[in-house]
């Protein structure tokens, strides 16, 4: 006889283009260009007629555009498919069901940083185990004697249970929830843990890792001695400077993972730091002019829209993220062929100045350059354009404040980023908890 | 590629004896077949921890040899462990080997001292199950759509409801937690209001903190028609589990666990102590002093040696925790034999020389209407004179001089000792445990 959990696992069917491209030994990132296309190409139109068959949503909204899931053969087709807001998983908790009820195993709900009504995301058992089963190795390079941290919230959102399940269901390695604020977790505790534990992977955020970093600076624990072989950081983007800082800090590689609570991981780095992979078996990834809807070509930028390949039962099609960023076509350096994103951040979070909008984290880019400038910082902004930019920060470990460091930073950013920038220093920010607060709007 | 998780089971079996039992029905397991399954399971135990360094020098210490356990009451003549011995070294249970590890966790630090570590193997974890299971106990159907407001980070309590929401009973699991980045009480209230759900799992305080923030936003939480909610974490009086079901519409079950020794007891619907979950803990009540194994009825510590941890056997645990046996069939029709808590050993007020439970004390408190949800007692450690009370009071309740002579009067009627009242309009809600005795 088996355990409840073994028949789960023997009862979960794979769809039969999925069944059929991953039954062998080949992952995700090891597929040619034109491999992963005839499989998105195969996903797309199984997505599309599953979802028209079984989910009422998407079947009103079809019908609506007048398209037939016969009318969708190629992935040019999908542009016929109209889009999926936020807006539209507000209306119902329920809206994504395209199965019983009963069969919901797990739900997430948004984290509520765009801010509005709670999105959920529905998860059916053998779904959600699917989705974990199918990895990319070359790009998470998790063995199974490696003991991995999760450092990230658990609760609500995604982001701890998806890596959590990454490690222990996709990896299996050792996990150890060590989580981001609750009842239990605190930095101070989870350098405890990493003295005693020796953790050779460790995923969180980039803010939460400066948290762990002092932490252990306080605790006197040398992060250069854990064997860490690299850092997965998500939740919230960050600048390449920003990143650098961390890798010199943790002594380790550090690599992205896009993803949204709605639909799982999206694109993650590989070590060139050349953009983020997109993780092609679980995602097909478009990019839109935000105004038009149009589909636009590799290199422009535009709105992040994602649907999900592996899920039938709470399908989710051309979803509109309100992140931005653009493709790139071109096979990486690495050798895997999956496509590349570049993420810019959500376009709400973008800062224009003087009548150019920036991303914050290429704002971020050019400050945390600034060897002088600390790990803790806001630009204060407001709503619409703004004449320059003021940044609040911490001074660098012992770098003394100076009226001629003010002048000469502040020259220095204007000099690059080509607004004038108005350096202030502060002894000590706050620290959340949360997401970091890199922007601060004073209107 | 698929396969490779399902691959990476096959490496492992499940426990043989487990197989012997698998195939149970919750009617075929009577109280005779648990304990020929605990015999079994304890050898098994056994057999493992004597791979294990730590445990086969405590048993070469104490002259024991794995075949000497013979039979459940052989139990005895094995040595305690110690939360201290538990600190010393994190990998101090491993019986197998570091990679097969999958899971770990750690106390939450509560009783203080360095961390414990509790681990699970991928074994254990995914296929040492006892089958026949609760479901007289739990009344999970498929359907029921489970709020889990606890802790998923650190220690064990959120993942492993979790994980019996998801897969052992089937049902929809809601990961809200408890504290943590992105939860908060009114976003759990929200939550509620939109998913409807028919099971709430939780503390008893926290239980609280979220009925607050229900009030805040006008939301009457007995309009969910809740199945039920169950309490664990912390205890609690029936005083104050009458207010949560009052509060809440419905009624309120205990679940007892523990980090270290998993699940140790399911209420009924009867509220009349903890059922034993016998497929996975023995429990023993011995005497805190001496360490003999006590008579049923007789209050002594609880020693627990869950069952279905063999590559990370635990024997014969001491928990802190002080509780009684009761052998009697309950009115529930249960005949698994019950135990009742009496709270933490370090957790005892003692007051004119005589110990008291701080459940029993907050039982008198909580019978008082005029007495808020939020209190602590605030005593020394050694001796005292009298039991300061600090508390909030109820809504609409004035704080007068008056008042606080009459609640204590009140209080030393039922309890027989001299008390105090300081009512404080608003007392710290902690994410944590809640803390109800402070040290002063």
């Amino acid at each position: 006889m088996t355990s409840r959990f073994e028949r789960l696992i023997q009862e979960a069917s794979f769809p039969p283009f999925a069944e059929r491209t991953f039954s062998k030994a080949i992952t995700p990132d090891q597929m040619s260009r034109s491999r992963i296309q005839t499989y998105q190409e195969e996903a797309i139109k199984e997505v599309i007629s599953r979802a028209y068959q079984n989910s009422p949503f998407y079947q009103d909204k079809l019908t609506q555009a007048g398209v037939q899931p016969e009318d969708i053969q190629t992935l040019e087709d999908l542009e016929k498919v109209p889009f999926t807001t936020k807006e539209d998983l507000r209306q119902d908790p329920w809206i994504r069901l395209a199965c019983d009820k009963k069969e919901i195993s797990l739900i997430h709900v948004s984290s509520g940083t765009t801010g509005g009504k709670e999105i959920y995301t529905p998860h059916t058992w053998k779904e959600y185990y699917f989705n974990h089963s199918i990895i990319y190795p070359r790009l998470t390079p998790v063995k199974r004697e490696d003991i991995a941290f999760v450092a990230l919230p658990y609760e609500m959102s995604q982001s701890g249970l998806n890596f959590h399940n990454l490690f222990l269901i996709g990896h299996q390695a050792t996990a150890v929830p060590v989580g981001k604020g609750g009842a239990y977790s605190t930095p101070e505790k989870t350098i405890k843990l990493m003295k005693n534990l020796k953790p050779n992977f460790i995923a969180t955020s980039p803010s939460y890792a400066i948290h762990l970093a002092e932490a252990a600076e306080a605790a006197s624990l040398d992060l250069t001695t854990l064997p860490l072989k690299r850092m997965f950081v998500a939740g919230e983007g960050c600048s390449n400077a920003f990143r650098n800082r961390l890798e010199k800090i943790w002594n380790t590689t550090v690599n992205f993972q896009y993803g949204a609570t709605e639909c799982g991981f999206i694109a993650r780095e590989c070590d060139l730091h050349d953009g983020l992979h997109i993780t092609a078996a679980h995602v097909l990834v478009e990019i839109v002019d935000p105004v038009t809807g149009k589909v636009l070509k590799p290199g422009e930028i535009g709105e992040i829209v994602v649907t999900c390949l592996l899920r039938f039962d709470t399908p989710l099609i051309r979803y509109r993220t309100q992140d931005l960023g653009y493709l790139n076509p071109k096979i990486c350096r690495c050798g895997v062929a999956l496509p590349r994103l570049y993420h810019l951040g959500r376009a709400a979070d973008h800062i224009t100045l003087k009548g150019k909008s920036y991303s914050p984290y290429a704002l971020e880019e050019y400050l945390i350059k600034l060897p002088e400038i600390g790990n803790w910082y806001q630009f204060i902004v407001q709503h619409g354009d703004n004449e320059q930019l003021t940044i609040l920060t911490e001074p660098a470990h012992d770098v003394v404040v100076t009226p001629e460091l003010i002048q000469k930073c502040s020259r220095q950013l204007h000099a690059a980023i080509g607004v004038s920038c108005e350096v202030q220093f502060v002894e000590k920010m706050d620290r959340p908890m949360i997401k970091a607060k890199r922007i601060k709007y004073t209107d | 590629m698929k396969y490779r998780f399902k691959n990476h089971l096959r490496n492992y079996t499940q426990e043989p004896i487990l197989k012997r039992y698998s195939n149970l029905t919750e009617k075929e397991a009577t109280l005779e077949k648990l304990l020929e399954f605990q015999k079994d399971a304890l050898q098994a135990n056994i057999a493992q921890a004597y791979k294990n360094p730590f445990y086969y020098e405590k048993m070469k210490e104490a002259g024991v040899k794995p075949q000497d356990i013979k039979t459940l009451s052989d139990l005895a003549k094995l040595p305690f462990t110690t939360k201290d011995e538990l600190r010393r070294n994190p990998w101090q249970l491993l019986a197998t080997d570091k990679r097969d590890i999958s899971l770990v966790h750690v106390s939450t630090g509560t009783t203080g001292g360095e961390e414990i570590y509790m681990m699970q193997s991928w074994r254990d974890l995914y296929l040492n199950e006892f089958s026949a299971g609760y479901p007289h106990l739990l009344k999970l159907v498929p359907g029921d759509i489970c709020i889990n407001a606890l802790p998923y980070e650190m220690s064990s309590s959120g993942l492993a409801f979790h994980k019996v929401f998801m897969e052992i009973s089937g049902v929809t699991v809601v990961p809200v937690g408890k504290g943590g980045a992105y939860s908060t009480p009114r976003k759990i209230v929200q939550v509620m209001k939109d998913l409807q759900p028919t099971v709430v799992m939780t503390t008893p305080s926290y239980s609280i903190t979220l009925a607050e923030a229900a009030a805040e936003i006008g939301f009457d939480l007995a309009s969910l028609n809740l199945k039920k909610v169950w309490l664990t974490g912390e205890g609690c009086s029936p005083a104050f589990r009458d207010r949560v079901e009052k509060i809440w519409g419905t009624i309120a079950n205990f679940y007892y666990g523990s980090l270290e020794a998993m699940g140790l007891g399911i209420e009924c619907d009867y509220h009349a102590g903890y059922h034993i979950p016998m497929g996975h803990v023995i429990i023993e009540i011995i005497d805190p002093q001496t360490g003999e194994v006590l008579e049923p009825g007789e209050i002594g510590e609880i020693v627990t040696t869950p069952l279905l941890r063999f590559d990370t056997p635990l024997l014969r645990y001491r928990t802190l925790d002080l509780g009684y046996i009761d052998p009697e069939p309950c009115e529930c029709g249960m005949t698994f034999p019950r135990f009742f808590m009496r709270g933490r050993t370090v957790d005892q007020i003692t007051i004119q020389g005589i110990g008291f439970s701080p459940f029993y004390l907050e039982e008198f408190l909580m019978r008082l209407p005029e007495v808020g949800n939020w209190y602590q007692f605030v005593v020394q450690p050694e001796d005292n004179e009298n039991l300061k009370i600090r508390t909030e009071l109820a809504p609409g309740i004035e704080p007068t001089p008056e008042l606080a002579d009459r609640l204590a009067s009140k209080m030393e009627y039922s309890l027989g000792i001299p008390c105090e009242f300081e009512f404080q309009e608003k007392l710290m809600r902690t994410g944590a445990k809640s803390v109800r005795v402070v040290r002063d």
